[in-house]
């Protein structure tokens, strides 16, 4: 299924194809500096997400594995994206809140969970996983 | 209460005086994208920030009454803040993510519910709630002083 989204100024926009409907909360503390809370995505696979508007992007390099990519014009995180060469390489999680319909999309697993903020919290029933269960999975894939 | 903080990337950072120990959660549909979710911001007023690294500071009037502003380096959202004239003149929204030390903070009111995605929710209890039409008679002082 297609989904299409676009920043608060509308300067992005983007198609994602077959975005994961199970959502995503990453608590580390990159973060919830850059989301200001917690980053809720949907996992895009790669090649899978077409952006109109692309001159109007930043990119920041916030790890030796990772950018994150925001609008040049109102600031809206657009996407995180996996630099490293691996099994995630190429695959970009987009915040929840740029899509114009989450209809069927569903918060499933919470990671960095430990390093969370401890003033809020989601509802539901949540895999939770530890920054060290993050870590762990990363090495083997 | 004295509070720091700073966005992502270190390039800009705050002192914050006379922070409240409350927060709020807005799901309007500028916040929601700004944000990737909603905007959990703790309120502050504008003469009680001092910022550093301004130069890399970016801004954008996002309606007639207000502003937000963020790193032009790193992308972090830094605040909303109404520029309209009128008794919420200044009043600053810092994300609570930015800050050093986030304990210590309640929610205390979550507005525009009624445009919250489906998708996620937060839990907790006595917090006031308000739709979108509750809030803009609230506000609507904003556009009429």
């Amino acid at each position: 299924m297609n989904r299409i989204g676009k920043c608060l100024c509308g300067a992005v926009s983007f198609t994602a194809a077959d975005p994961d409907p199970k959502l995503g909360a990453c608590h580390c503390t990159m973060c919830q500096h850059w989301s200001g809370s917690a980053l809720i995505t949907a996992t895009v696979k790669p090649g899978m997400m077409q952006v109109k508007g692309a001159e109007h992007l930043t990119h920041f390099n916030s790890s030796d594995w990772a950018e994150r990519v925001f609008c040049s014009k109102c600031g809206s995180g657009l996407y995180y994206e996996v630099t490293a060469p691996g099994a995630h390489h190429a695959t970009r999680y987009v915040p929840v809140g740029l899509f114009d319909d989450t209809d069927g999309m569903h918060l499933e697993h919470e990671i960095f969970h430990d390093k969370r903020l401890g003033v809020f919290s989601y509802a539901g029933e949540t895999k939770k996983l530890t920054e060290a269960e993050v870590m762990a999975q990363f090495v083997e894939g | 209460m004295s509070k720091t903080g700073h966005c992502l990337c270190g390039a800009v950072s705050f002192v914050a005086e006379n922070v409240s120990e409350k927060f709020g959660a807005c799901h309007c549909e500028m916040c929601r994208r700004w944000t990737g979710s909603a905007l959990l911001g703790v309120s502050v007023k504008d003469e009680d920030l001092t910022w550093s690294g301004e130069e890399h500071i970016a801004r954008r009037q996002t309606s007639s009454w207000a502003e937000r502003a963020w790193c032009g380096e790193c992308g972090t959202g830094l605040w909303f803040k109404v520029t309209a004239e009128g008794k919420y003149a200044g009043e600053t929204e810092i994300p609570l993510g930015l800050f050093d030390d986030p304990n210590g903070f309640t929610m205390s009111n979550e507005i525009y519910i009624d445009h919250k995605p489906d998708s996620f929710a937060y839990t907790g209890e006595g917090r006031k709630v308000m739709t979108r039409a509750e809030c803009v008679e609230k506000f609507s002082a904003l556009d009429g002083e």
